[in-house]
């Protein structure tokens, strides 16, 4: 399928606001999103909305309006990496130097003014610095778990320190300063760390960057083994319903792992540098799209070919792919000057979320607690009260 | 003593310091660093700033609020968010720039304009006075605030009026004491929206959390620390630091021509933060009075350094120029090349602390030990 043939409709960025139709906070830097028609419909029979950030500045929340048409909300964040739920109340996003903990104020059944459903209040924010967050997942405990890709390990946060290094590839000796092999996805099982992706086996500083296109790797964490190799810049490790699904970036092919024969069986195609993964029900999984540009990391790969044999352009942006069909089947394109994207999350449940952003007095504004708390009553139990 | 009425004055980018008296002797005494929260940044007055010589550092907050000291570091409140930092040099083998305590930023909490006006730290982490909502309360990880405790007269959360400041009672300071008593400061015993002002004079009191009144007849205190059996306790509108005793005895410790706030101790050393009184103080006692005949040292804002068991002035430091009045002082102690990172600035950025590693349950492949670097 050419996307050329693709019928879209526009969900233009008025001059002077940030976003379509929903509010917003910073200029929308001449952004225009372009939805097929059957995105919104898409949204409502899944039951789930979306969220993803396109660097350097957006966070954007994609939903479904009273009347069935698409909701766009964008949030300014300095460049959006790893986003993770955790159900329906919290969801972590990375950004350049920092993992945010965002909590949905909302109560069930609550909606805002606006008719939101869930209003994500960005309520911690921890400074890692400078390490380059990747993926992000929530433990079985809920403690935070993320791909620390400059130190080549993944991490935690902690009270005390930038991070805790909780696991690194059995091939590098140990998490040290300098990306070696571009360990960049992480797939939870049962709320336990179940696989990564690195881009290669590289121990020398930047030495992934030979082997961008065919030498990426999966990664068993309890074993430290490889599970499938010969990939291509591969992202976004998944497991879903007892199965491991990859982005396999420099060939725009989504697809599935076969953990015990250590294949990789390629399930879809979109024109794109895909990375970003959701997996939806049964039948469905959201990609993100980023755009190659000539010279950067993202060209000069597999996907180039294609897409030059397919007469294609590449995209930045959503898709949907009909894992039944093996092809795209929605989307959501984003058009002007910006070319990547990290990571997309499926908020399931949520049908029009929002999110208090930092640029505003909103986040000052903001303030919810529980007033039910008895309020006359001796300090006893606060401390050493 | 050094002659607190001559100084030096520090030049930095948004205001020049002028430095009286014997402040930097006085710091390198202890030995601590003071920082202060004023002019929506947070200033480090390190006796060593590295090169053997005194220094000050200004540092960006996103606004100025309470300080508090804790067991590793710094809680530090702007108008909307809760910092805490921590003490990256505690335990390190090196890579903080020859610094004894380098404050960096670990976590903000997002907290809203609650009217955070003085905090206290014990195991559980951060107690705030709040306010806006008459209340004490912790940091919350779903909401803005877990309130805690609230005065008996109080008989809801304010009026949650956000562009209005003190709620019913301008609940203005707390003290955690080593037996574990919580004491509190109020401008007013209202149960009405704004009710403290209309006995502001006179109308403070000090209480404890269970229900014991400290002190009575005080106007505007605010901060309120533990020393020893007692309390010390910032009355602001007299200009007075006072001491509390456990006989219900309250003595003057010093008296300044100036409106105080904020408060910090260190064994006998005492920092407060004044400031002139503006339009908004006027017909407090310290505004008709002592200030009104104040020398030109005690116009702006500053803070004092106060020797509490001599009762005398030791050091100042009074920001030149238009400063947005001083909020909080804390005395960082432990050493005297003190430093604080900027939350979200290059530095802090940049600085990546490494802990020890922690395995993920199942073990995976790490060995048992690594060496990190960076």
């Amino acid at each position: 399928m050419s996307l050329s043939t693709m019928q879209s409709s526009s969900v233009p960025l008025p001059p002077g606001t940030a976003s379509a139709g929903d509010g917003g906070e910073a200029p929308a830097d001449d952004l225009e999103l372009l939805a097929s028609p059957g995105m919104a419909g898409w949204l409502v029979d899944n039951q789930v909305s979306l969220v993803f950030g396109t660097p350097p500045m957006k966070l954007w929340l994609v939903g479904v309006d009273g009347t069935g048409e698409l909701a766009v909300f964008d949030r300014s964040l300095d460049k959006v990496m790893g986003i993770a739920a955790e159900g329906a109340e919290r969801l972590w996003v990375a950004t350049r130097f920092e993992l945010w903990r965002f909590e949905n104020v909302l109560g069930p059944g609550e909606r805002t003014a606006d008719g939101h459903d869930r209003l994500y209040v960005p309520r911690q924010m921890l400074p890692v610095g400078d390490v380059n967050v990747h993926d992000v997942g929530i433990d079985a405990t809920g403690r935070d778990l993320w791909v620390n890709t400059r130190f080549g390990c993944l991490a935690s946060t902690s009270e005390s320190v930038s991070f805790v290094p909780r696991w690194w590839p059995p091939f590098l000796d140990g998490p040290r300063q300098g990306d070696r092999c571009h360990l960049n996805g992480l797939a939870m099982r049962d709320g336990r760390a179940a696989f990564v992706t690195c881009v290669s086996r590289s121990t020398e500083v930047d030495g992934w960057r030979d082997g961008r296109r065919d030498q990426g790797c999966v990664l068993d964490v309890a074993t430290g083994e490889v599970v499938v190799t010969g990939l291509s810049m591969p992202h976004s490790p998944r497991w879903h319903r007892d199965d491991l699904w990859v982005a396999n970036a420099g060939t725009g092919e989504l697809g599935r792992v076969d953990v015990d024969g250590g294949r990789f069986e390629p399930v879809a195609f979109a024109p794109g540098f895909l990375r970003g993964l959701s997996l939806v029900g049964d039948r469905f999984a959201v990609v993100g799209s980023s755009k190659p540009r000539r010279g950067d990391i993202y060209s000069g790969l597999p996907l180039d070919d294609v897409l030059e044999e397919r007469g294609l352009v590449p995209h930045l942006g959503i898709f949907v792919i009909d894992l039944e069909r093996g092809e795209p089947v929605e989307w959501l394109l984003i058009e002007g000057p910006v070319r990547e994207l990290f990571d997309v999350c499926a908020l399931t449940g949520a049908r029009r979320p929002a999110a208090i952003g930092l640029v505003t007095d909103e986040i000052r504004r903001e303030i919810t607690f529980d007033a039910t708390w008895p309020v006359v009553a001796p300090l006893a139990g606060a401390g050493r009260g | 003593m050094a002659d607190p009425t001559t100084g030096t004055v520090v030049g930095l980018v948004s205001a020049d310091l002028d430095v009286t008296g014997a402040l930097w002797e006085c710091l390198a005494g202890i030995p601590a660093g003071l920082l202060v929260s004023a002019n929506g940044r947070l200033w480090v007055l390190a006796p060593d700033d590295g090169s053997g010589a005194p220094g000050v550092a200004e540092r960006g907050l996103g606004g100025a609020g309470p300080l508090c000291r804790t067991a590793t570091g710094v809680v530090a409140a702007n108008p909307w968010q809760v910092w805490t930092f921590v003490d990256a040099a505690a335990g390190s083998a090196g890579g903080t720039g020859g610094r004894d305590i380098l404050l960096v930023p670990q976590a903000a909490a997002t907290v809203g304009s609650i009217g955070v006006c003085d905090i206290a730290a014990d195991d559980e982490g951060a107690l705030m006075v709040v306010g806006r909502f008459d209340c004490l309360a912790r940091l919350d990880r779903r909401h803005s605030f877990r309130p805690v405790w609230m005065p008996p007269w109080v008989t809801g959360f304010g009026h949650g009026d956000l562009d209005a400041v003190g709620g019913t009672s301008n609940l203005g300071g707390v003290a955690l004491a080593p037996d574990g008593r919580v004491v509190v400061s109020a401008a007013g015993r209202s149960p009405e929206p704004n009710g403290w002002r209309e006995g502001v004079v006179g109308g403070g009191v000090v209480v404890s959390s269970s229900g014991d009144v400290l002190a009575t007849d005080l106007t505007l205190p605010r901060q309120v620390r533990a020393d020893g059996d007692g309390y010390l306790v910032v009355e602001s509108g007299t200009g007075r630091l006072l001491r509390l005793g456990t006989d219900g005895a309250v003595d003057v410790v010093i008296e300044v021509p100036a409106v105080l706030t904020g408060l910090d101790l260190q064994g006998r050393i005492a920092v407060v933060g004044w400031m002139a009184p503006g339009d908004g103080q006027a017909g407090l006692p310290v505004a008709d009075g002592p200030a009104s005949r104040a020398p030109a040292r005690w116009q702006g804002t500053g803070v004092a350094v106060v020797d509490i068991v001599d009762g005398t002035l030791v050091a100042s430091a009074r920001f030149l120029g238009k400063v947005d009045p001083v909020v909080d002082a804390v005395l960082v102690g432990g050493g005297r090349r003190v430093d604080v990172l900027a939350p979200r600035g290059d530095a802090a950025n940049r600085t990546v602390v490494v802990g020890a590693v922690e395995r993920l349950p199942d073990g995976g492949t790490v060995p048992a030990t690594i060496g990190t670097a960076g």
